[in-house]
């Protein structure tokens, strides 16, 4: 079975910055998978790779078994949400979506959005413009433009930043539906509980370079303080300490 | 009011002026650039108050006074417009919550009320000061001079104020009338086209004279005394301006300080053309795509353009820029009371630029936070590229024949000539904004600017502008010069050799269609292969 995302030295520089540094990765179709990093660690620059935003300086990358630098072939089979919600304020949220659905000519669109709307609890709001909507209702919007196509591998970038308990488990759950659906759903987050809940599979980024990967019980259970959690292990290998 | 926390946000306020300008070096030459004229403008000035100084001192003007009274309600009405158009552009200051959450609304008040003495000073007072040493000099009588400067201080001081004052009137007005608040954009865009008309048309004399002169009648008219009192002003009057400018100025500062605390702790009624909590859904009915052979995509991108066109028109901001080009034949048209052969034809350069510019100017910075959005949504260069194209043409492209038809037709412009450059338009829309997205694209612009009251929004390039601006002239050139008045008969003979203005017209079309088949290519490619960096 071809993995849903897969890299071999896939690497990003900006001159002489290397943003990425040879990252090898595989993601199994419907897992989840966390990535996790510092600020800066190159999560954003890996996630344009592999969503077609940005090309490679070198080393491969495939996702849904396409090349990430065919774009055409690639965006046909991902959802993405950007760290800002890609929403323009003048519209509605339900304009919003139509207009999604029009890009990616999504058929049956109405029902879909209908749908949408109403599993994210957006239904009463849809016919306001976006810019009055909280945080949280306009990252629900920006993650229901995201899936409205029923992708196979979705890009998150913080999905859960910034919002409210609800919002936010609202979002966890749909990540789970995603994932039982086979879904494969790609994580970046700083929320670290997010990620012992979600994930199947984690990775940390440092300063371009992937420092660990697995599951996120064997990963605690490596950390040098023996048997701690995701964070104990996110501190040691970005350089800070295990240690509470 | 505490004065020492006022002067702190004063120095603090002025200083991140400052720098917005300094740090930001399009803003730096474009300063630099203005100054060059403004220091031009001062010299000349400086040199007609000299002679206006020895015109008095040689007795030449009969009644000094009376032609002076104008003059200070000018300086009045003059500094009040700087004031008022500065204030309503700048909006809400910066960090208003912090700032309201550490000093009163008045002292946050006087500090910006110092910081518009600062800045209008900066530029006024150079002027002021040499200009009234030069009329003194030039009249043999320092005290003249001294009186001068004494008497344009004293309006400058009180015209601050003033204005700044009624500025935040104003916004009070339009953040609490309901009538004000609901059509504040309507009332906007009126205002702002009524403001490039004046400009462009050259007509501000005529629509502030009689402003200024009902002002010279008033208290504003005894600053003339006061200047010209060691000639033969009123020592009354010249007494009474010092007593108006010692009494008003200080009332109308706490009034001012008062009216911005009232405004910044107001809560604004919503405004139902953009209200952010309003329900706007609109039936848009089927599909343009099912009345137009495109696909879904690029009508879901023709509908994307309409709807922030109309809802957030201020993107568009830029699109009247070049009207100051056509200011001459509007003017003349005014003036003679009906519309100039020129007006048609220029309307036929100008119209096709607006269609281009309109949409297809920044189509990619224009995305703003959906860029990523519409990059991985997989809509695809040329349908993209064609959505934009659309968005312009579908409506511009007869509205533009349209419009040169009607101008064609009320003025001395030949049937032939409206009709061939109506025809003209039909084409050159479309090629236009084709040719806008070329440059666009390849050069976007994705940095968001203060366009109006702290309102922001993503405008083209200025490569882009000036590169498209270019590309359209030089395609619409042969056109234009075939059937322009002043051009028509060099180009076409005395008569005007209609084959001569037919085949002109034609070499423009054929330009602009290649403009614009090269500019769908460059922009497609560029979409397709836009990267994030």
């Amino acid at each position: 079975m071809v993995p849903a995302i897969e890299t071999r030295g896939l690497s990003k520089q900006y001159g002489r910055t290397v943003a990425v540094d040879g990252i090898d990765l595989t993601v199994d179709t419907g897992d989840v998978f966390g990535f996790l990093g510092p600020n800066g660690a190159g999560k954003t620059t890996t996630m344009r790779m592999l969503t077609t935003l940005t090309k490679p300086s070198s080393g491969e990358a495939t996702v849904a078994g396409e090349d990430v630098r065919d774009r055409p072939a690639v965006v046909e089979h991902i959802g993405y949400l950007p760290e800002e919600p890609p929403l323009f304020d003048e519209f509605t949220g339900r304009e919003m979506l139509e207009y999604y659905a029009g890009l990616r000519d999504v058929s049956e669109a109405d029902a879909r959005i209908a749908d949408l709307l109403e599993r994210f609890d957006l239904a009463d709001a849809a016919d306001r413009r976006t810019d009055g909507y909280s945080k949280g209702m306009k990252q629900k919007t920006a993650i229901a433009a995201a899936i409205l196509h029923e992708p196979e591998v979705l890009f998150l970038d913080e999905p859960t930043s910034g919002l409210d308990p609800r919002a936010a488990r609202t979002v966890r759950e749909t990540i789970a539906d995603l994932a039982a659906a086979d879904t494969t759903v790609f994580l970046s987050t700083h929320i670290l509980p997010v990620v012992e809940e979600l994930a199947d599979t984690v990775g940390v980024l440092y300063e371009g370079s992937l420092v660990a990967a697995g599951a996120p019980e064997s990963l605690a259970e490596r950390a040098a303080s023996g048997g701690g959690t995701l964070e104990d292990v996110f501190l040691e290998v970005t350089g800070g300490t295990g240690e509470r | 009011m505490n004065r020492r926390q006022g002067y702190l946000v004063g120095r603090a306020e002025f200083r991140r002026r400052v720098r917005a300008v300094t740090d930001d070096r399009r803003q730096l030459v474009a300063m630099a650039i203005t100054g060059l004229f403004v220091a031009v403008g001062m010299v000349g000035a400086i040199a007609a108050a000299y002679f206006g100084g020895v015109a008095v001192r040689e007795g030449n003007i009969e009644d000094p006074v009376s032609l002076a009274e104008p003059l200070g309600a000018g300086v009045l009405v003059f500094v009040g417009f700087i004031v008022l158009v500065r204030e309503m552009n700048q909006g809400e200051p910066p960090a208003l919550a912090g700032h309201l959450t550490t000093v009163t609304g008045p002292t946050l008040a006087f500090g910006y009320l110092l910081v518009e003495y600062a800045i209008t000073g900066l530029f006024a007072l150079p002027l002021v000061v040499f200009g009234s040493f030069a009329f003194g000099l030039g009249a043999a009588d320092p005290l003249l001079g001294l009186t001068t400067l004494t008497a344009i201080l004293g309006l400058w001081l009180l015209a601050v104020p003033l204005w700044k004052g009624f500025a935040y009137a104003l916004q009070y007005a339009f953040a609490r009338v309901p009538a004000l608040a609901r059509h504040k954009t309507a009332i906007g865009i009126a205002a702002f086209v009524a403001y490039m008309g004046v400009l462009t048309t050259g007509e501000a004399d005529s629509v502030l004279g009689p402003f200024v002169s009902a002002l010279a009648v008033t208290p504003a008219g005894w600053f003339a005394h006061l200047a010209l009192f060691p000639v033969d002003g009123s020592p009354t009057l010249a007494a009474g301006a010092l007593g108006v400018a010692a009494v008003a100025t200080p009332l109308a500062g706490a009034a001012t300080l008062r009216l911005a605390d009232a405004v910044w702790h107001a809560d604004p009624l919503p405004a139902d053309e953009s209200d952010a909590g309003e329900k706007t859904h609109e039936s848009t009915g089927p599909g343009i795509e099912a009345r137009l052979p495109i696909s879904r995509p690029t009508a879901a991108v023709v509908r994307r353009c309409w709807r922030r066109g109309l809802r957030a028109p201020i993107t568009l901001v830029y699109v009247p820029y070049p009207l100051f080009f056509m200011g001459p034949p509007i003017g003349q048209s005014v003036a003679a009371g009906e519309v100039v052969a020129a007006l048609p034809v220029l309307g036929a350069l100008y119209a096709p630029w607006a269609v281009g510019a309109a949409f297809s100017l920044n189509p990619l910075g224009d995305e703003g936070v959906v860029l990523p959005g519409t990059i991985t949504s997989g809509v695809g260069g040329r349908r993209y590229v064609a959505g934009r194209v659309l968005a312009g043409s579908l409506v511009g492209a007869p509205l533009a024949a349209l419009l040169v038809l009607a101008l064609g037709a009320v003025s001395p412009l030949s049937l032939s000539g409206t009709a061939a450059l109506a025809a003209l338009c039909l084409i050159a829309c479309p090629a236009a904004a084709a040719a806008a997205a070329g440059f666009g694209a390849t050069l976007p612009n994705t940095d968001a600017s203060t366009v109006f009251r702290s309102r922001e929004a993503v405008l083209p390039s200025p490569w882009a502008f000036l590169g498209y601006s270019l590309v359209v002239v030089i395609a619409m050139a042969p056109a234009l010069l075939a059937w322009y008045p002043a051009t028509a008969s060099l180009v076409a003979g005395d008569g005007g050799d209609i084959a001569i203005q037919g085949g002109a017209t034609l070499l423009s079309a054929v330009i602009a269609v290649i403009a614009g088949g090269v500019g769908f290519r460059i922009a497609a490619s560029a979409v397709d292969d836009f990267e994030m960096n």
